[in-house]
């Protein structure tokens, strides 16, 4: 689903990311580990398409991206989660989750439509993630800015999903929630993985990323210094150990 | 090779200045009246360079400082009756205590907020050389205002036109000094990132206020200068358009360069002169020299501002630099031994 | 009495106008974070080339054809401004500048340096309380009245509407929901010009234009605007009412050659009001991938 290649990424004249070679598969989940700097944020942002490489590919279903634009690429069912949820907070959450779907349908339908008809196509996708999170229903009204932070982070993630898209990108999932939370959205993205979904998480928190990903990175210095499912990650003691911060085996 | 350069620096400086002394031996009345306007707009554009290019203040109302100098020397001189040399002198002090009083509040507002309370301090200063009539003459103007005289010699066309570039150069060299020492540094970290500079220990709110006295003192001298060649004032020249025109002119000299001010203002002021003689050809209609004036001045604002940020000047000499860089290698190479040609001294 | 009440429908009028002007400011503020220097002379626009166009055409059709034309240019502007841009803000805002200026010297070329008007609607003035109001003034107040309501819908109930508020919001989570950003900030302009241009049009038989008002307008919208801390919508209209009623009555009760000095006196006093309770930090103005 996700392919990229010989990944580099210049930030202020600084190499952030240096060949980085990924891969995402349909229906699974692969995280992206590594220390504060290490380039994950970075990583996420120019898959995004916030971000533009300087050298290196990033291919989609095939199709070459990395020339989009960030507002393209959400027509293309690629859908993201920022860090720090980066809701709209003066609006309400029914309204934060309905402009999720403004690129798809701006792409799909045309301009017209926009000016007010896209009531029956909204409201089933809503419907798609008021199934996922139906506490979101109950929220429908409240304004985004004034919710808890794991209800926000709910929200961020409803409003990716509202695309239906075929590849999800998650920034820092677990950023701010409480384990319980964070432990219980995760659930989550297993049932999307599932469902056929791609999932690109990039975690600090590496028991929760180790327990959900069927393949993991870590990163570190911009560099993809391991690459394998969480298995091995653990048996490696010497890499888990410096670069993760965290003790062997038993960690979770 | 750094004694060579500084040997044809000198040797520029010296050029110039010969240049001035002899140069307006050769210019017509009208020529000499545009030289020393353009050296008026030149001094003020130093001062609007300093402020608006290092120190990052956009100030839309370095006209309205002209006009105090102006209007200063020639209130003093005339309704005052003092001499010549007091009313310079007085007239360069009230600007620049009026640049303390005005800025002192004003400047605690950024960015556009500054442009446009600058721009509509401007517009007040212009609204009350208007109104107050009986102090200013109003729309018609002051007039018969004393020149200058030093030990007799009445300074007339040609000896204003040597004093006021020769004051411009000395601008020039004290400007550039401050520019390359420790307070210059200062200054452009200031325009740089205030709050970064405030935490290495530069007082901004002080450092904005001197810099905006010291712009002021400059454009006020420019007006003096100028009261002291056309001997009459009248708001119309004062107007918001002067700041807008300074501002054009540092735009296309590069913001941080101030020698690059005083090409621009020379460069814009014979783009102005060119469309009037342009617009008034008969077969135009009327308004056409005010039309073209103000929509290329305008439009130069823009797309400068657009495509070459830095300043018009500086990416001209970027890419005459590379096109020399290219015909440079077009060349054959020179003999083994023979001396390669180094580039101008950089001034 | 009458003259106080003359004095205030008349400042009311004014008031609409500069209040329209204020919101144009706050719209494209909040969805571009730029001040666009050139609203005034989208206003003469309105009002001059309906005036111009009105010696030929019926009114309702010239005044059409003017708010075309308008959201039309200050579409254009807002693309200027926005597109392909990695700059720094104080050069946005030079831009913005230089077009006003620029549009300065093409309104003369085209329609000359005399004021100039177009008969206002109804020719008698009405009596209300002993003060003489004209028609023209309450349908200045009228229409940009209904404009503000419909603005409002717009903004609260429409998908567009709240697109073009989640990019003011945030511009970056608006991206990653296809939301285009710069899209969104050219279609601010065009609205905000189509403001501009109506208020303008609205306004011309009551002041005739020059040019040259572009700098007086610009300068009262955004006194507004400025009240509205550049994004509160209400507060901006309410800023430019309030301005439009001051200008009046020291124009009735003392001296008309002060008002513009008063307005502008009025502007620095609010923006250093403003500027002690928040400060203005230079962004980089990019677009990112």
């Amino acid at each position: 689903m996700l392919e990229i290649r010989g990944l580099v990424v210049m930030r202020d004249r600084a190499r952030v990311l240096t060949e980085v070679d990924l891969d995402v598969g349909e229906a699974s989940i692969v995280a992206l580990l590594g220390r504060n700097g290490a380039g994950k944020s970075t990583l996420v942002q120019t898959v995004a398409g916030l971000l533009r490489p300087a050298a290196g590919s990033v291919f989609f279903r095939g199709q070459r991206i990395d020339r989009l634009p960030a507002t393209a690429r959400a027509s293309l069912g690629i859908g993201v989660v920022l860090e720090g949820r980066q809701l709209f907070p003066e609006l309400s959450v029914e309204d934060n989750l309905r402009l999720g779907a403004f690129g798809a349908l701006a792409h799909s339908k045309g301009w017209a439509p926009l000016l007010g008809t896209m009531r029956a196509e909204l409201k089933e996708r809503l419907e798609y993630v008021y199934g996922l999170f139906p506490r979101l229903r109950e929220l429908a009204r409240r304004r985004a800015g004034l919710l808890s932070g794991g209800e926000q982070q709910m929200v961020a993630l409803g409003r990716a999903l509202v695309l239906r898209p075929s590849l999800l990108v998650v920034d820092e999932l677990s950023l701010g929630l409480a384990p319980k939370v964070a432990y219980s959205l995760a659930e989550h993205l297993k049932l999307l993985a599932a469902q056929g979904v791609a999932v690109l998480l990039s975690e600090q928190n590496v028991g929760l990323a180790l327990n959900l990903a069927q393949h993991v990175y870590v990163l570190n210095g911009g560099r993809v210094e391991f690459s394998g499912p969480p298995e091995s990650l653990v048996a490696t003691s010497d890499v888990v150990r410096s670069y993760l911060g965290v003790a062997g085996r038993g960690q979770s | 090779m750094a004694r060579v350069h500084r040997a044809l620096g000198l040797a520029f400086w010296l050029l110039v200045l010969a240049c001035l002394v002899q140069v307006p031996a050769f210019l017509r009345p009208y020529q000499l009246d545009h030289g020393t306007l353009a050296a008026v707009y030149a001094l003020a554009a130093i001062g609007l360079t300093l402020l608006t290019g290092y120190a990052g203040q956009l100030s839309l109302g370095q006209g309205a400082f002209v006009a105090l100098g102006a209007y200063g020397y020639g209130l003093l001189s005339t309704k005052a009756d003092l001499p010549v040399g007091a009313a310079i002198v007085l007239a360069l002090l009230l600007t620049v205590v009026a640049a303390y009083v005005v800025g002192w509040p004003l400047l605690r507002l950024r960015g556009p907020y500054l442009a446009m309370g600058t721009l509509a301090t401007a517009i007040i200063v212009y609204g009350l050389l208007v109104n107050l009539q009986p102090l200013t003459g109003g729309a018609i103007g002051l007039l018969r205002i004393p020149p200058l005289e030093i030990g007799g010699h009445e300074f007339r066309q040609a000896d204003l036109f040597r004093a006021a570039w020769a004051l411009v150069l000395v601008a020039l060299l004290l400007t550039r000094n401050l520019v390359h020492s420790r307070l210059g540094l200062a200054l452009r970290a200031l325009g740089a990132d205030e709050v970064g500079a405030e935490g290495v220990g530069v007082p901004a709110s002080s450092y904005r206020l001197h810099v905006f006295a010291l712009s002021a003192a400059l454009a006020g001298m420019a007006g003096v200068l100028y009261a002291l060649h056309w001997r009459y004032l009248s708001p119309d020249t004062f107007g918001a358009q002067l700041s807008v025109f300074l501002v054009l002119v540092v735009a296309v000299g590069g913001l941080r360069n101030v020698t690059g001010a005083v090409v621009g203002t020379i460069a814009v002021h014979l783009l102005t002169v060119w469309l009037q003689d342009l617009g008034t050809q008969s077969w135009l209609p009327a308004r056409m020299p005010v039309v073209l004036s103000t929509t290329v001045y305008g439009g130069l604002i823009a797309l400068v501002m657009k495509f070459m940020p830095d300043g018009l000047l500086p990416a001209l000499g970027h890419y005459l630099g590379k096109l020399a860089h290219g015909l440079a290698g077009l060349l054959p190479r020179p003999a083994e031994g023979a001396a390669t040609p180094s580039p101008p001294p950089r001034v | 009495m009458s003259v106080l009440l003359q004095a205030l429908v008349s400042g009311l009028a004014i008031g609409a106008v500069f209040a329209a002007v204020g919101l144009g400011f706050v719209l494209i503020y909040r969805v571009t974070n730029v001040i666009n220097f050139a609203q005034g002379a989208l206003v003469v626009l309105g009002g001059m080339f309906t005036a111009k166009l009105a010696a030929s055409l019926a009114a309702p059709v010239a005044a059409t054809a003017a708010l075309l034309a308008s959201a039309f240019a200050g579409a254009l502007v807002g693309w200027f401004s926005l597109v392909g841009w990695a700059g720094h803000e104080l050069a946005v805002v030079m831009v913005t500048l230089g077009l006003a200026v620029a549009s300065e010297g093409i309104f003369i070329w085209l329609w000359g340096d005399i004021p100039v008007t177009y008969p206002p609607v109804g020719s008698t003035a009405l009596d209300f309380f002993g003060a003489k109001v004209l028609p023209q003034q309450l349908l200045v107040i009228g229409v940009i009245a209904a404009v503000f309501a419909v603005l409002h819908l717009f903004f609260r109930f429409s998908y567009l509407g709240k697109a073009l508020t989640a990019a003011a919001l945030n511009p970056t989570a608006a991206r990653v929901c296809g939301i285009d950003t710069t899209v969104m900030g050219v279609m601010a302009f065009a609205v905000s010009s189509l403001l501009s241009g109506l208020a303008g049009l609205l306004l011309v038989p009551l002041v005739p234009f020059t040019p040259h008002v572009h700098v007086s307008l610009a300068i009262n919208g955004f006194a507004a605007a400025v009240v509205g801390r550049l994004t509160d919508p209400l507060r901006a209209i309410l800023g430019g009412l309030l301005l439009g009623e001051l200008e009046a009555i020291v124009a009735s009760y003392w001296d008309p050659n002060y008002q513009e000095v008063m307005a502008l006196a009025l502007l620095v006093a609010l923006l250093l009001a403003q500027s002690a309770r928040w400060s203005w930090r230079w962004r980089r103005h990019g677009t990112g991938a």
